[in-house]
């Protein structure tokens, strides 16, 4: 057998084993144990300790791009919400999919079902162009920059913005972002002028450069990704899609870890071929 | 006569009392400087803004012209167009929100999701191909990328309980020490070139894009 | 009454410290003094090998300096990425390569396109029109339009230099796939993993500010990346000094930051 052969494997083959990592525990669940992590916990206890009547803004900073990962984390995020008395305004620094995303987790999380009611308990103000400035600009006086919400009623006319007029009267921000410098924004911008407390979650892509955030104390807890979600599920007793993801994840992982295992056999058959001067093995 | 102020400098003056507005009330107390850059933080939301409207003009006079003289892909160019037009008239007419909604969520937004899964496939891929142990620092790289995919997996942790162990300390201690130490080179380079945009020798952000380069 | 905001004493001396180095061998840049910076960067060399290369094979030369917008802290990347767009231009001309640049957002386009002519007339090819893409804004139809540029034109060479996001893999491996020489260059520190695994040369971190200056030749950038260089040297000193004190039970370094 050619052990160098193995660095040449087809790609559709990888595709493949990839397709059915994914669907087959949709399918057919395994429902694997899922252990909860203590950074997930730091979020959860974040969520926790927000003070009755708190106002807590959640900033949707993700795209269709993203859904997948963050959507579900967004729904965990407003059902544990929902079930305080708590005052929750969308604000949205990212694109204009933003506000749409929230609507369609709003849709399925049901404002009604948890007795709340729009503009008092919740509002949704879009998407506010100007990245950094506009989080900046929000911070110092929301009320001079936002003047309707997303479906452009005054906010003078809903009672939930009278609680809302700077970073300091927000108890705290929850970051649902797909690009790395969207908790950042919110440290640089609120956390360090005002004191805002900082958590949310991320794709797993940008999860690591946070880790020194989190450690520093500067982010209370990320949840990184559909994991993150999954163990936000788990805390709060409200099992969704990111618990029935887990399954697929795992053997997805499953995939990577023997493909890079088979490529690494190969490197080793062209190492020892090198050894014994060409002869096959 | 010589003018004291050129085309050049303009740019450099706004820009040199905007940081300095911005930057000066984060350290020191000057109220009047507060109110100011509050202002101006407000007043930069529209203008970015505005930027987006520049674009979208850009885009269309491009493929316009692509279309006109019949350039390669000018077919793409009027589907570009069209699309753009049609999502110009919904946003801007009242009443047709829903349309708007419709269109986004359905055209747009699946296509974006169906392109991104690709990533998900070709990082398998990329995984595949690009991580051979071929030195000490290709070893340690692929190690701790087996060990993280095995720790966030619910079934590494069933196979090995003390993955997430393992994982952790990878995470807080070397990737905690290389992000941060990458994150402070970053953000010097961005100091420096900050300083130099304001002392007017940053060519590209002035629009002086003749771009001087080393004879091999 | 504190002048300066209590919380922010360190921070603000920090801040003059760093800020004042950098001015000071900036404006001695301005005078005339010459810095060099001595290490090279593999990344760079490959580049004329790379395009070279693709002259062979009679096949274009793909580059992009990212998907991310020119605005902002990243937008100081893709600035970089154009730079360097400059010297593989040059050097594209001057081989007789066919070099398509894609680009995300549209103040991009005027900005490359002036950079592609400008380096094409230094060479001596007027004749040659800029091939400037504009894909779009969003990752998704950046990395889908490249992805489609490099199959359709069967690029022999593909360079990402500047500041990707999630377009990268998707470029990336396309690229791969049909059979590209992959140059990569990005300062998002969660990119990195990703660009080390994909491509053959890399710049990472700030290797992406260090060889635009090198390759521009441009004396107030190579103050400014010898000023960062010393910049470190005072903060690996203070770390150094906060952690021989700490662990001797004197933790005055960390109570001077905390001012």
């Amino acid at each position: 057998m050619n052990l160098e052969s193995l660095q040449r494997i087809d790609s559709r083959w990888i595709f493949l084993a990839f397709l059915l990592a994914v669907a087959i525990p949709i399918v057919n669940p395994i429902g694997l144990p899922l252990k909860i992590s203590d950074n997930t916990k730091k979020v959860y206890e974040a969520v926790e300790r927000i003070p009755d009547g708190g106002v807590v803004v959640l900033t949707p900073d993700f795209n269709y791009d993203n859904k997948g990962e963050l959507q579900p984390m967004m729904e965990a995020f407003l059902r544990h919400l929902f079930l305080k008395n708590v005052k929750v305004v969308s604000v949205s620094y990212y694109g204009a999919a933003s506000p749409l995303l929230m609507e369609e987790a709003m849709k399925s999380v049901g404002l009604e079902a948890y007795g709340k009611k729009y503009g008092v308990d919740f509002v949704n103000l879009g998407y506010l162009a100007g990245d950094e400035t506009a989080v900046a600009a929000f911070g110092a006086n929301v009320h001079a920059l936002v003047k309707v919400d997303y479906y452009g009623t005054s906010i003078s006319q809903l009672p939930i913005m009278e609680r809302l007029r700077t970073a300091k009267d927000i108890d705290l921000e929850i970051s649902l972002s797909a690009g790395m410098n969207y908790p950042e924004l919110y440290l640089r911008q609120w956390q360090t002028t005002y004191g805002t407390k900082v958590t949310g979650g991320s794709v797993g892509l940008i999860y690591a450069p946070l880790i020194p955030y989190i450690s520093s104390g500067q982010l209370l807890g990320y949840l990184p990704s559909m994991r993150g979600t999954a163990e936000y599920e788990l805390l709060s007793r409200r099992p969704a899609s990111a618990i029935v993801g887990m399954d697929s994840q795992s053997l997805v992982h499953l995939v990577f870890i023997v493909a890079i295992v088979i490529c690494n056999i190969g490197v080793l058959g062209s190492y020892l071929k090198s050894r014994r001067g060409g002869a096959k093995i | 006569m010589t003018t004291f102020i050129g085309k050049r400098e303009i740019p450099v003056i706004i820009v040199v009392i905007l940081s300095l507005v911005m930057i000066i009330p984060f350290f020191i107390v000057v109220p009047a400087l507060n109110v100011a850059s509050t202002e101006i933080q407000r007043m930069l939301v529209p203008i970015a803004g505005f930027a987006l409207i520049l674009g979208g003009l850009n885009v269309t006079l491009r493929n316009a012209m692509k279309i006109s003289k019949r350039n390669k892909g000018w077919p793409f160019s009027i589907v570009l167009l069209a699309t753009f037009i049609f999502f110009l008239v919904v946003t801007l007419t009242p009443g047709l929100e829903m349309l708007y909604t419709t269109a986004y969520v359905t055209v747009l937004g699946k296509v974006n999701e169906a392109i991104m899964a690709l990533i998900a496939v070709f990082m398998a891929t990329m995984a595949y191909r690009g991580f051979k142990i071929k030195s000490f620092e290709t070893c340690l790289f692929t190690l701790s990328c087996l060990i993280v995919m095995i720790a966030n997996a619910p079934i590494g942790e069933a196979v090995w309980a003390g993955a997430p162990d393992v994982r952790n300390w990878i995470m807080d201690y070397p990737n905690m020490a290389g992000m941060r130490a990458l994150n402070i080179g970053i953000a010097l380079g961005i100091i420096a070139y900050g300083i130099r945009t304001m002392l007017g020798r940053e060519r590209i952000a002035l629009g002086d894009v003749e771009v001087k380069v080393k004879k091999e | 009454m504190n002048l300066v905001i209590s919380g922010r004493v360190a921070d603000f001396v920090l801040f003059l410290i760093f800020c004042g180095t950098i001015l000071a061998l900036t404006l001695q840049a301005g005078r005339g003094k010459r810095f060099e910076l001595k290490k090279r960067l593999p990344a760079l060399d490959a580049i004329s090998e790379a395009i070279g290369r693709a002259v062979e094979m009679g096949r274009p030369v793909h580059y992009t300096p990212g998907g991310n917008p020119l605005h902002g802290v990243r937008g100081t990347h893709i600035q970089m990425g154009l730079v360097i767009c400059g010297h593989v231009a040059r050097i594209c001309a001057r081989l007789g390569a066919k070099l398509m640049v894609s680009v995300a957002t549209a103040e991009q386009i005027p900005i490359a396109e002036e950079i592609y002519r400008g380096a094409f007339v230094a060479e001596s090819r007027p004749e040659v029109q800029p091939d400037v893409r504009f894909y779009g804004a969003g990752d998704p139809s950046f990395g889908a339009g490249c992805l489609g540029t490099i199959f359709r034109e069967r690029a022999a060479v593909n360079m990402i230099i500047g500041g990707s996001g999630s377009d990268f893999p998707i470029v990336a491996e396309g690229a791969f796939r049909a059979g590209a020489f992959q140059i990569g260059g990005n300062a998002n520190v969660f990119m990195i993993p990703l660009v080390v695994a994909a491509c053959d040369y890399t710049l990472i971190g700030e290797e992406l500010f260090a060889a635009g200056a090198m390759l521009s030749e441009d004396a107030t950038q190579l103050a400014g990346i010898v000023a960062n260089d010393i910049s470190k040297v005072f903060i690996v000193a203070v770390i150094l000094l906060g952690v021989v004190l700490m662990t001797a039970g004197a933790p005055i370094v960390l109570q001077l930051l905390k001012l």
